[in-house]
């Protein structure tokens, strides 16, 4: 039996995790879901779910990327949830005129980015995620989704094939 | 010339190519100006997807997600606040429950002594010796071949076995007697309710104003 005071250690290890890395967390949720509600809401069913499946002596290794794949997998899960479209046909796409709340430069180009971001159907969308923002190699996303390597391939090139015919005129 | 394949292409920026590979795919890369283009058109997705800046979450979700872990002290407050909600809902479907009854005429509950005739065995099986020598005087009091000769068949609604003296000794039960639901403990069971919830609501006001400082 764990003593208390173990437990204790290992509950202000978690929320000391909670305070680092709910930012990142949030960016993860934020990227492939695209609404800052829903990307709240999955925040808090992340951290419980690694709440539900930590021990103390995690503490001892690096909780980021693990925090931030749990992430990707919920958000993969609440997307799949939603009204479900054909892997070929893209989500609608928003246009690409200035909206006048985006005044700078950099702003609008980042709301193509993640306007672009967002027409991706689910699992292009999770590849980008895991290899892009998380640095995942071919083999560990092949692991992480528990799909053949050239299934994670495709994805992965055709992600970057509409995202680029999307971004074409954005430099 | 054959160019590079987009999966080539791909693995070359990934850094998936082996060695050998990567030495030929730069140098096809260095004299062809259609590989070329293609390239940089996929190094300004690489380019974009990596200057997007991070964003930041709402105030409130710090505090929001920490009171939702379990063995967390916010936790307790939301835990208790579902339990007084529970309770809520117990009282009030309590509540609800004594009006239908209260609205019930009286005879309604004596369904009981309507079921329990006296002179009837009641709530105890008797033993099969019993039950085979009261079918047997069943047998001996009706007129041998009664029930084949007739030419009609009794009609079950009037007739009328021959008295038996009973098998065991009767249990008499008194009537049943349900507490009267007045209009009074209607109100005092939703009070009740009423205050349940509110200590329910003050609860959880207190934990987010806690929550929020």
């Amino acid at each position: 039996m764990k003593q208390p005071h173990v437990l204790q250690k290992g509950q202000e290890a978690f929320d000391d995790w909670v305070h680092r890395f709910q930012t990142d967390v949030f960016n993860v949720a934020y990227r492939m879901l695209g609404d800052a509600q829903d990307a709240e809401d999955a925040v808090q069913e992340t951290f419980l779910k690694a709440y539900r499946s930590f021990q103390p002596y995690d503490a001892q290794r690096p909780p980021g990327p693990w925090l931030k794949k749990i992430a990707a997998n919920v958000c993969l899960d609440r997307l799949s949830r939603r009204q479900p479209l054909p892997l070929d046909e893209e989500y609608p796409f928003s246009s690409s005129e200035p909206g006048p709340e985006w005044q700078s430069l950099a702003r609008e180009r980042n709301r193509r980015v993640r306007d672009a971001l967002l027409s991706l159907p689910p699992r292009y969308r999770m590849v980008i995620e895991l290899r892009h923002f998380q640095e995942l190699s071919y083999a560990e996303m092949a692991e992480e989704l528990g799909r053949p390597l050239s299934d994670i391939k495709f994805d992965l090139f055709r992600a970057r094939q509409v995202l680029s015919r999307r971004l074409k005129d954005v430099k | 010339m054959n160019h590079l394949t987009d999966t080539r292409l791909n693995e070359y920026l990934d850094g998936a190519l082996p060695p050998e590979e990567l030495l030929e795919a730069q140098a096809h890369l260095e004299g062809c100006r259609e590989c070329q283009a293609r390239m940089d058109e996929l190094k300004n997705v690489f380019t974009l997807l990596k200057a997007l800046p991070d964003e930041q979450p709402s105030p409130a979700l710090l505090p929001s997600t920490l009171a939702r872990l379990p063995g967390h002290r916010g936790y307790a407050g939301w835990r208790l606040a579902f339990v007084l909600q529970g309770a809520l809902a117990i009282a009030l479907l309590l509540a609800l429950l004594s009006s239908v009854l209260s609205l019930l005429p009286a005879r309604f509950f004596d369904w009981h002594s309507r079921f329990l005739q006296p002179g009837l065995p009641a709530l105890a099986l008797p033993s099969p010796a019993a039950v085979f020598s009261r079918l047997q005087a069943l047998a001996e009091a009706l007129e041998p071949g009664s029930l084949e000769l007739a030419p009609e068949l009794p009609d079950i609604f009037t007739f009328t076995p021959p008295t038996l003296p009973p098998l065991m000794p009767v249990i008499e039960l008194p009537p049943l007697t349900l507490p009267s639901f007045s209009g009074k403990s209607m109100l005092v069971l939703a009070a009740l309710a009423g205050a349940v919830g509110m200590a329910g609501q003050f609860a959880l006001f207190l934990r987010r104003r806690e929550l929020e400082e």
